[in-house]
């Protein structure tokens, strides 16, 4: 009788993510189901289904649409993730208790809160020698993104990407020419020394 | 000995006695996975107990916490909401009963810790709900709140028996005061009794002993000193209660 444990979805995610993205880089939802060879609907639902409880309890961390990061089993949450836990728990905060409570810097937690002002779900109120921070529309456990910032990125490695293919068609360009040029020297070398030169 | 620099009061979570013995609950609690159990948290008003959950929350992957609301006493359906909507579970049915099945489906799948914080506002019926819910599901439900809490489950028997383990915040103590002191602004007792100053004034509640430090190192920093003697102390709590009079008045 077999004893050893089916390997389940998750399993094959995990073990997929870690070998595509060791360092928490961003993987496509299109690339794992690749890596994965899922090609049919059915098996690509479970899979969604799979990612679904792992983003619930936090193994995975989706960052965009289908774009997803791998964080562990074991990781604790990312700052970010617990100053909003602690914003929504608390419904009033100072940067006193983000730095307390989810051990954010002064200057991260000023510029968390002021995305999510910007964004129009908290408000800034100032009292009497302090300014405190107070959650207006909830919008539920999954941590607002700082969407300018993500697009803002996003441009710059397309660009970055955009110029890396400009260099190496332009390496390329350089290869063709400098084999041209050798082609050209080998054929004049060979030119048969016996031809006129126009002083008979 | 002269201090050249100046001491602040930084926002720091300290693991006193009491969140240590917290976070040895959780750490049975995540041990007695797979059967559905309470864990307690209880004491007095002013003692960090909110606050050890809140900090829990935020730094621990799967958990979830939920303020109980007195107007839910008539209610079991807006606990059932809170708890939906705080899982994540997007259109909840509207239904009592199919939404304990639908946050059910979820729980047996994600296992979090649920921490309820003061449920002694709710009723009997609210507390029997968590407790089907645990057992239903095997998802640990963290109960944190004052001594009426402590007497509302111990009294009813099938509550209290899947209560894995009860905690009580202890007052604030004296190696608490001298650990406080040195993690969040460096500053160090020169004995015992400088400490018990700061103790006998604040009865334990957290939030004074962290106004008298504020008074503290102001005093030290205008002496020039990072080290407090009883002198010290008893002047920096003589400054706070001269500023709680000023402000009430008196």
């Amino acid at each position: 009788m077999d004893h050893t444990r089916k390997t389940t979805m998750p399993d094959k995610i995990r073990a997929a993510m870690k070998k595509m993205a060791p360092d928490e880089q961003p993987v496509h939802v299109s690339k794992l189901a690749l890596a994965l060879d899922l090609t049919w609907g059915d098996d690509k639902r479970a899979m969604h289904s799979a990612i679904k409880d792992m983003v619930k309890t936090g193994e995975i961390c989706r960052l965009g649409k289908g774009v997803l990061v791998y964080r562990g089993l074991d990781k604790k949450p990312d700052i970010k993730s617990a100053m909003w836990a602690v914003l929504r728990m608390k419904r009033t905060v100072t940067i006193s208790d983000l730095q307390e409570l989810s051990s954010a810097s002064v200057d991260y937690a000023k510029e968390f809160l002021g995305m999510l002002v910007k964004r129009g779900c908290v408000e800034r109120i100032p009292q009497k020698g302090r300014i405190v921070f107070r959650l207006i529309d909830d919008e539920g456990p999954e941590t607002p993104m700082d969407t300018k910032k993500a697009e803002k990125l996003r441009r710059i490695r397309e660009e970055k990407k955009r110029a890396m293919a400009e260099i190496d068609k332009a390496g390329d360009a350089l290869m063709t020419a400098s084999q041209a040029l050798v082609t050209a020297r080998m054929l004049v070398n060979d030119l048969d020394e016996g031809v006129a030169d126009g002083t008979e | 000995m002269k201090n050249t620099e100046k001491l602040t009061v930084k926002p720091t979570f300290v693991k006193t006695a009491n969140v240590r013995n917290a976070e040895s609950m959780m750490d049975g609690l995540a041990l007695a996975d797979g059967e559905g159990r309470f864990g307690l948290v209880h004491g007095r008003a002013g003692r960090g107990k909110t606050r050890w959950a809140q900090h829990f929350v935020a730094n621990n992957r799967n958990c979830h916490y939920i303020l109980a609301l007195h107007i839910w006493r008539n209610s079991l359906g807006e606990l059932l909401k809170r708890i939906a909507f705080e899982i994540g579970l997007i259109s909840p049915p509207g239904r009592v009963g199919a939404l304990f099945t639908a946050i059910s489906e979820r729980l047996v799948k994600t296992r979090p810790a649920l921490f309820i914080d003061e449920p002694e506002k709710l009723t009997l019926g609210h507390i029997e709900l968590l407790r089907d819910l645990t057992e239903a599901t095997a998802a640990p439900i963290i109960m944190v709140g004052e001594e009426d809490l402590l007497k509302m489950m111990s009294k009813h028997r099938r509550v209290w028996s899947r209560t894995y383990q009860q905690v009580e915040f202890k007052p604030f103590g004296v190696a608490d005061i001298v650990q406080y002191a040195a993690a969040a602004a460096g500053v160090r007792f020169t004995s015992p009794s400088a400490a018990e100053v700061m103790f006998k004034a604040s009865e334990g509640d957290i939030r004074i002993v962290r106004r008298d430090l504020i008074n503290l190192v102001q005093i030290l920093n205008a002496k020039g000193v990072a080290e407090a003697d009883e002198k010290t102390a008893a002047a920096a709590v003589r400054q706070a209660l001269h500023d709680t009079a000023d402000y009430q008045g008196v």
